[in-house]
């Protein structure tokens, strides 16, 4: 059915479901982000004929009915039990048991019913980032409507005017609320999609924590943060993404973080920038990148033949960003002799060991090998063991896996096996006199 | 006649023998009283004090030593030695008056003179001022006994004060410790280049308060040692606490009322003070007699003159026409006192005795409180912190500053401790009927007592 904009002016006097069509429309107009003209109508995107799923690594995607040519879903906001990383599980506020809450899928044109039950023990709202919808349906409390109280369900409805990477997350209390974990991923794909299609779509949210060592609930009153995660989960906890060589990969870094903008750069690859929530970039106007910033509150698409095999970091440039629990406000040690200070301070309390005096690089070592404890449920700047040592990086860092071959079962395929000659080695005597290398020589400017 | 007077003198010098049967020695009395002293407070003399200061002593070895060998509380005894010399010369008769008087010769005769007399009073009040000074005797020795035992309970407190400050001055050495390790670590990091100097000098202020901390403690614990060797009169033989810690708070508190009665009955003090109201009263009884034969004498007379010899009786008085009636009043007047003094020493001993017990309930719980839960939670905070340090949340002097606080709890143990066993030591030296520690209300016990004994006869 076609609905014109006279039709859809004489359907809003009848219901809810004509009035947003009609803002959305109207608003719809200078948005980039459509493949669907004014007024034209379709049926229910369908997984497999209309769009190829998103992979929302760690996540999972919302499940939906179609009733009445309308897609329903239901979130249902509640308190969860979450595992940043084997050793590290907080008690967050999340959505139907997950958190993240679980991607939301829809096509450019679908009409979408969407319930929300509040299980919180505080009132609460969803608010569609990025999204176009009529206002009443925006999800702001005390604005767009009043705030869900404990125990009630909301119904939001509107028609998707719009493709792109977007999120969804509480704008009630958003500090306290979002600082738990109330957020998700609402993915619109294309009704009419451009270009070539991607082999593999994965999607990332962004976020940052603050979870004092040893404690077990996110602290929402905290602006410096301490566990930075793709999707909610913090390397070496976050699962890798997988591509053959050749394929399209597509990647939509979507960011909520509190304070925080996200430098996400990728290794052994050059990435394009697609698409930004506010719809697709022409292609002319496209540009490389090996690190793309994306700002809090945003999102970026980017994409990349995965042309190089091997295991490639895919990960937040900030230091910090990359570092799991990490404290602030300790002494700087680098450099001291920690041989006097073991002696002194040993002497008084025959554990201590002097670290951090030649940096961080041992301490999730340390750690592992149980003769340092720490704090129950942590993850002290924990990384994890690599084919060829310790990997010194947590939190928001992931791997990107390419292969000529890829298990047929979608599974690990293992660390890479670097062809002869390819890996970095120990340089051997005679060619550093071949090459008149002399590692004993002063520094030369 | 003849006869008369003979037997007169027959029965003063039987009584006088008689009288001759309380003996006075100094020595016994101080071993009467340590005895007496030793079955309520099961603290004796040690046998040999010399060979128990060549060794570490024990808090009831320090007793001993305290009850054998300080010269205040032989001087203290003393008193009830004096008091039984009293007692010995008020059970013998009065001393006679005899007066003689020579004439120059008249006629080639010569002419004498003599009287033999003894005062009136002495003699028909003999028994009654032998019970007065019987009841000064008992009073007296009420308060060397009590006066045993308190030394006792000062030597044992002496020695808890004296193991409590020398761990104290461990403790605070410890503390100096850490703050030198914290110097010496901003040292090396201010030598790094990774501090301002802004943060040498802070830890270095908190270091010389360190050191100026444990100079005290040191001082403290070189003047509890000094206060026990004088509480055990061996100053110059350098006694040293067999324990390095004093022990945990073990005996439980007795039962409230009970032990308030059982202090009371055992107290000396209240008994020295019933003595001596007894004896007041006694002396008010018989002040009326007193006063009117205060100075009667009475005897016989001998004399010769020309060669003849007369006999005849000699009675001399002197009424007391004026100050009958004061002396009375003030003998009475005396009894009341003595009686209040009485009533306000038992009032003093109940009310030590229920702030002993409530003062030992409240530090024995302070100190298993400590025990049980702020020296756990330090220890638990202490590693708690080494923890967070491994994870690097904190700092080497976060580290520092949680042992630090840890020995801080150890030194509110200390505290509580010492606090403890000087509750537990009053507790049992009231039990044991000792003088309660501030009997202001009653006046000082022994004290108290003594003024009264002064102000009778």
């Amino acid at each position: 059915m076609k609905l014109s904009r006279r039709n859809a002016l004489l359907a809003g006097a009848t219901g809810l479901a004509a009035a947003p069509l009609l803002a959305a429309s109207a608003a719809a107009q200078a948005n980039p982000a459509r493949t669907m003209r004014d007024g034209e109508s379709a049926p229910p995107g369908v997984a497999g004929r209309d769009y190829r799923p998103v992979i929302t690594p760690d996540g999972a995607a919302l499940p939906y009915r179609i009733q009445g040519g309308v897609k329903i879903f239901h979130l249902v906001a509640e308190e969860v039990e979450h595992e940043f990383a084997p050793g590290l599980v907080g008690r967050c506020w999340g959505y139907n048991g997950r958190v993240h809450g679980p991607t939301i899928e829809a096509v450019e044109g679908d009409r979408l019913r969407i319930y929300v039950t509040n299980r919180l023990p505080a009132p609460t709202t969803v608010h569609w980032h990025g999204l176009v919808v009529p206002s009443g349906m925006d999800g702001v409390g005390g604005i767009s409507q009043p705030s869900i109280r404990p125990g009630e369900t909301f119904v939001y409805e509107w028609t998707l005017r719009q493709h792109g990477t977007f999120m969804y997350h509480s704008h009630h209390d958003e500090m306290t609320q979002m600082a738990l974990g109330l957020m998700g991923l609402f993915i619109a794909h294309p009704r009419r999609p451009q270009g070539p299609r991607a082999d593999r779509d994965y999607a990332y949210l962004l976020s940052e924590w603050q979870m004092h060592p040893g404690a077990s609930r996110p602290d929402p009153n905290a602006m410096e943060f301490n566990l930075l995660t793709f999707n909610a989960r913090a390397y070496p906890g976050t699962s890798p993404m997988l591509a053959r060589t050749g394929e399209r990969v597509r990647i939509r870094l979507a960011n909520l973080s509190a304070m925080d903008h996200h430098p996400i750069h990728i290794h052994g690859h050059v990435m394009t920038v697609t698409e930004t929530d506010g719809g697709p970039i022409p292609q002319s106007a496209r540009w490389p990148e090996t690190t793309v910033l994306v700002p809090t509150g945003s999102s970026r698409t980017v994409e990349f033949i995965a042309d190089n095999p091997g295991d490639w970091a895919f990960h937040c440039h900030m230091t910090h960003h990359v570092m799991n629990q990490m404290g602030h406000g300790i002494p700087n040690m680098t450099g001291v002799n920690a041989r006097r200070i073991d002696r002194a301070v040993g002497a008084i309390l025959p554990h201590y060991m002097t670290m951090g005096h030649d940096g961080m690089g041992d301490m999730g070592p340390h750690v592992e090998s149980g003769h340092m404890p720490v704090p129950g449920n942590s993850l002290p700047m924990v990384g994890a063991q690599g084919p060829h040592g310790y990997v010194t990086m947590g939190g928001m860092v992931t791997l990107l896996k390419v292969r000529n071959r890829l298990p047929a079962d979608g599974s690990h395929p293992g660390w890479y096996d670097d062809p002869p000659g390819t890996r970095a080695r120990i340089a051997r005597a005679e060619e550093l006199t071949r090459d008149g290398v002399d590692p004993a020589a002063p520094p030369r400017p | 006649m003849r006869a008369r007077f003979s037997s007169v003198l027959t029965t003063v010098f039987a009584a006088a023998l008689l009288a001759g049967c309380v003996s006075v020695d100094g020595a016994a009395e101080r071993a009467r009283v340590l005895d007496a002293a030793g079955e309520r407070s099961d603290s004796f003399p040690a046998a040999d004090a010399g060979a128990l200061l060549a060794r570490p002593l024990s808090e009831d070895e320090a007793a001993a030593v305290a009850l054998a060998r300080n010269a205040a509380l032989r001087a203290e005894l003393a008193e009830a030695g004096l008091a039984r010399a009293a007692w010995a010369q008020a059970s013998l008769p009065p001393n006679p008056v005899l007066e003689f008087t020579s004439m120059p010769p008249s006629g080639g005769q010569a002419s004498w003179e003599l009287e033999a007399r003894a005062p009136l009073a002495a003699l028909l009040l003999w028994p009654h001022r032998q019970a007065l000074a019987r009841g000064a005797y008992d009073a007296a020795q009420y308060r060397a006994v009590a006066a045993a035992v308190d030394h006792a309970a000062a030597a044992r407190r002496a020695f808890t004060a004296a193991v409590a400050a020398a761990q104290r001055a461990e403790m605070f050495a410890q503390v100096e410790q850490a703050a030198a390790a914290a110097v010496l670590t901003v040292e090396e990091l201010r030598a790094a280049g990774n501090v301002p100097a802004l943060d040498v000098e802070r830890e270095r202020a908190l270091h010389h308060r360190a050191v100026l901390a444990r100079m005290q403690a040191d001082l403290d614990a070189r003047q509890a040692h000094i206060a026990l060797a004088r509480a055990l009169g061996a100053v110059e033989d350098d006694p040293r606490p067999a324990a390095s810690r004093l022990p945990d708070p073990e005996m439980e508190a007795p039962e409230r009322d009970a032990f308030v009665e059982a202090a009371i009955r055992a107290s000396l003090p209240l008994a020295s003070a019933r003595a001596e109201a007894e004896r007041a009263l006694r002396a008010a009884g018989a002040e009326g007699v007193e006063a009117l034969l205060d100075h009667a004498e009475a005897g016989a007379v001998f004399d010769r003159h020309h060669g003849a010899t007369e006999r005849g009786w000699l009675v001399e008085f002197r009424p007391p026409l004026f100050d009958f009636a004061a002396r009375s009043a003030a003998a009475r007047i005396r009894a009341e006192a003595a009686a209040d003094r009485h009533a306000a020493m038992a009032a003093g001993v109940r009310a030590a005795a229920l702030s002993a017990h409530a003062g030992f309930a409240a530090a024995a719980a302070r100190a298993r409180y400590v025990r049980d839960e702020l020296l756990p939670a330090s220890e638990r905070l202490l590693n708690e912190t080494m923890l967070q340090y491994n994870a690097m949340q904190l700092g080497v002097f976060d580290l520092i500053a949680a042992f630090e606080a840890r020995v801080a709890a150890g030194t509110e143990y200390v505290d509580a401790l010492e606090a403890y066993h000087h509750a537990r030591i009053t507790l049992m030296t009231l039990a044991q009927g000792g003088t309660p520690p501030d009997a202001s209300g009653a006046g000082n016990g022994a004290a108290m007592a003594a003024r009264g004994a002064a102000g009778g006869h």
